[in-house]
């Protein structure tokens, strides 16, 4: 199997790349903001300060995710580095799979450094250990690989720009699916219920993957529901790559 | 031909066989969320995941905005209470929103104070004593809707680190509802347990008044006979 | 020798939104293991859409073809392969040794063999000193070089090289050609793309020729060049010897007392000989005149427009 060697060459030259540590660098300046809210919270900074650090993650770990996602595979084909490396014995399965592993990686390593910091922010200011706050890290970082399946899978059929904004409205459209049955028993035109239709039964519920609310204000949350919404996360992610491995399949590279 | 199904056949089975995985894997998260009240209500803001900041961010207005006015009227009572709402719409657990929210209604606008403080305890389980508790301070005294009142303490003393006062509270709530015998009961139950001085006095004041009371007015012979034996009980003990 | 490439009736129709281009039109061919294959054509020609279909980056219209007796598509016909692309582009991000290490990987060649190979390559491309240096921060022609190393870092038996020479000055292609002898003394066969004559002339055994998709000429380079003339020298000529000789030559000259006598069809030349001798003169050199590749190339072309 090449997956492996694959993936860890996209890791190293993600790493390489300087837009990453700025994301970071950006990511811990915005959660030690929260605190200056202080005088305006009254009492709440340290919850705000949770929803803002939780919130910043997923806004940045969104955009690595959707950059790198979109960048692995985009990268190789306009620059021809794929010419070489295919004419080795490489599946084209194994080169999608060694590209989602690397960008996942990529992604979730940010969002691990992230954690950390976000971590070490919040045990100082509350006096304690904070780990409950992984449940909604977790949940996040399955919601981002999804995101990172599917801008790879976006970036097999489309340039880079395009499968950028396809990502994006991803992520905004998956948080919003409930709101889809409401829009399909209200649509005027047959056409607005088809397309409100497939959106509901393709689409992720994004918003399993947001317990945010209920983990900062120390809700109890079942174990259960958490491995479902990981696997749930996990199907989807597969099923981006595996639509990706069938169009690259198809695909000719010249 | 094993060789074509392997090449061209095997991914579209893997996509049957992961879409079909999600459906009955997605309902049961849909019920595991609805069991544990953790369903959120379709919200009108929309925040793309992005919720609590958004509430936080109402919240810090609110704030900006209570402070700026001097006088509740009824307008700026209406904008209160949109705002709050909004804000546990968008994170329900967020308890202080409702907490203040309630205090600041609680005056000139008590209805809605009750109706935002009832939310968070639809929206919470085990929401701490405060909310309920401030809700049945508008009953009890804006509202002097007693039965209200008693309704709220009674959440409110079911959370295990609430404070003495709420029992007398709920006591003097009985009676001034009408409760004769329950508030008698009450008030023996506090007079017993009291941990503190003052509060024994204040018990044995409150179960002598009530006593009082029932023995000259009341019309059910069985209670007046009831407190006649209490307070000599009291009486004896101390 | 066995046949190393073989393809059928291979064909590439692109169809783009108003109009089919044949890319590549019923290509038959096969090549023979052990020598420097020179595919020459002009730009457009269909060297690179060959090379593309030989190594499965694109799918032929129709038709098809073998490397090493395994049908493209197979991945284990690739264990064997080296490929350099026309353009030099490769990971920028990594450093020459781990390029080439990265490939060694994919080869699954245990750590030692790795370090041997990329050692004992980045010695034979002359970029040892760089081995540490970032792909970005090269040169176009370090970056040929480094091409080249990591066609071979498998070992293979069948090198493709695409244009390997085009872009580089002239102490660079001699370097080049150099290197693709080495690879041949090696026993590996060469696929060597190039429009680029004087190059393919110094190095190929063998060549064909393919314009617009289609092969218009094959064969081993000595015998596809025809003898255009040959030039005899000979001494002591009289002047009925020469007039017998004017008969037969296209040109008859003298230089410094000897005469130059060249003659276009080979079957003159041993009357010419023959002539020269009972005359009582004494020839001193034959020399046959090959015509060029260059000439042979654009003598090809405009019989097929």
């Amino acid at each position: 199997m090449n997956i492996w060697p694959i993936a860890q060459s996209s890791f190293k030259e993600s790493m390489r790349q300087k837009i990453l540590y700025v994301i970071v660098i950006f990511s811990f300046i915005t959660i030690l903001s929260a605190l200056l809210y202080k005088t305006l919270a009254i009492n709440q900074e340290v919850k705000l300060m949770k929803d803002v650090g939780l919130a910043a993650m997923v806004v940045l770990g969104v955009l690595v995710a959707i950059f790198t996602g979109t960048n692995s595979i985009s990268r190789e084909i306009d620059s021809k580095t794929i010419h070489t490396l295919l004419a080795k014995p490489v599946k084209r399965s194994e080169f999608v799979l060694g590209k989602f592993l690397g960008a996942g990686l990529t992604t979730l390593f940010n969002l691990a450094i992230m954690t950390i910091g976000f971590l070490i922010i919040v045990a100082i200011v509350e006096k304690g250990a904070p780990f409950y706050l992984l449940k909604a890290i977790v949940l996040t970082a399955v919601e981002l690989l999804i995101l990172v399946s599917a801008s790879i899978f976006f970036s097999t059929i489309f340039p880079q720009a395009i499968s950028t904004i396809f990502a994006l409205l991803l992520f905004l459209v998956g948080h919003v699916t409930n709101l889809l049955p409401y829009l399909i028993s209200k649509a005027e035109t047959i056409g607005t219920k088809i397309i409100a239709s497939i959106f509901y039964y393709l689409l992720p519920n994004l918003q399993y993957f947001n317990l945010r609310a209920e983990v900062v204000n120390n809700l109890s949350i079942p174990v259960s529901l958490i491995l479902l919404t990981i696997i749930y996360g996990i199907l989807y992610a597969a099923i981006g790559v595996v639509l990706s491995i069938f169009v690259i399949r198809g695909k000719d590279f010249a | 031909m094993n060789k074509i199904f392997f090449k061209w056949g095997i991914i579209p089975l893997c996509f049957i066989v992961l879409v079909l995985l999600l459906k009955p894997i997605s309902l049961s998260i849909d019920d595991i969320r609805r069991i544990q009240g953790l369903e959120r209500a379709v919200v009108a803001t929309p925040n793309f995941g992005f919720d609590t900041i958004l509430a936080d961010i109402l919240w810090v207005k609110a704030i900006q905005y209570l402070g700026g006015i001097p006088k509740i009227t009824e307008v700026e009572g209406a904008v209160i209470y949109k705002m709050f709402d909004r804000i546990t719409d968008l994170d329900p657990q967020f308890t202080e929103a409702y907490k203040l929210g309630g205090l600041t209604l609680s005056v000139e606008e008590s209805e809605k104070a009750i109706s935002l403080l009832e939310k968070g305890i639809i929206n919470n389980k085990n929401i701490e004593w405060t909310v309920p508790y401030y809700a049945s301070i508008s009953a009890f005294f804006h509202l002097k809707d007693y039965k209200e009142a008693m309704r709220f303490l009674e959440i409110a003393v079911k959370a295990p680190d609430h404070p003495p006062h709420i029992d007398r509270l709920l006591a003097t709530a009985n009676n001034l509802a009408g409760y004769k015998e329950l508030s008698l009961d009450m008030w023996q139950d506090i007079y017993k347990n009291a941990a503190q001085n003052y509060e024994k006095d204040l018990a044995y004041k409150n179960l002598v008044k009530l006593s009082e009371e029932i023995i000259q007015s009341h019309p059910d012979k069985d209670l007046k006979e009831k407190a006649k034996a209490m307070l000599k009980d009291v009486e004896i003990k101390r | 020798m066995a046949v190393i490439i073989k393809t059928e009736a291979l064909s590439k129709v692109y169809n783009t939104r108003n109009k089919n281009t044949q890319a590549l039109d019923n290509l038959t061919l096969e090549v023979e293991s052990g020598c420097i294959f020179g595919y020459l054509g002009p730009n457009g020609a269909g060297k690179t859409t060959t090379i593309n279909i030989l190594l499965d980056f694109i799918k032929p219209t129709y038709g098809r073809a073998w490397i090493m007796g395994k049908e493209i598509g197979d991945v284990k016909a690739k264990e064997k392969i080296g490929f350099m692309p026309e353009n030099p582009y490769f990971y920028t991000h990594l450093t020459s040794w781990e390029f080439l290490d990265f490939f060694g990987r994919i080869f699954h060649l245990d750590k030692t063999t790795r370090r041997n190979r990329t050692e004992k390559l980045l010695e034979m491309v002359g970029l040892k000193k760089e081995q540490k240096t970032l792909l970005k921060n090269f040169s176009r022609g370090m970056l040929q070089r480094i091409g080249i190393a990591q066609a071979l870092i498998n070992e293979p038996d069948l090198v493709f090289l695409d244009e390997p020479i085009a872009s580089l000055d002239p102490i660079g292609r001699r370097e080049i050609r150099t290197l693709i002898k080495k690879i041949k003394a090696q026993g590996k066969t060469v696929f060597f793309c190039s429009h680029i004559l004087s190059d393919v002339e110094q190095i190929c055994d063998e060549v064909a020729i393919l314009k617009e998709g289609r092969l218009i000429e094959k064969g081993p380079l000595n015998k596809l060049l025809n003898v255009k003339e040959i030039e005899v020298i000979a001494q002591g000529l009289n002047s009925e010897t020469l007039e017998a000789i004017n008969k037969l030559s296209k040109k008859t000259t003298s230089v410094d007392g000897n005469w130059q006598i060249i003659i276009e069809k080979e079957k003159d030349l041993p009357s010419t000989l023959d002539i020269i001798q009972k005359g009582g003169g004494r020839y001193l050199s034959v020399v046959p005149h090959k015509e060029t590749l260059e000439e042979l190339f654009f003598s090809d072309i405009e019989k097929n427009v």
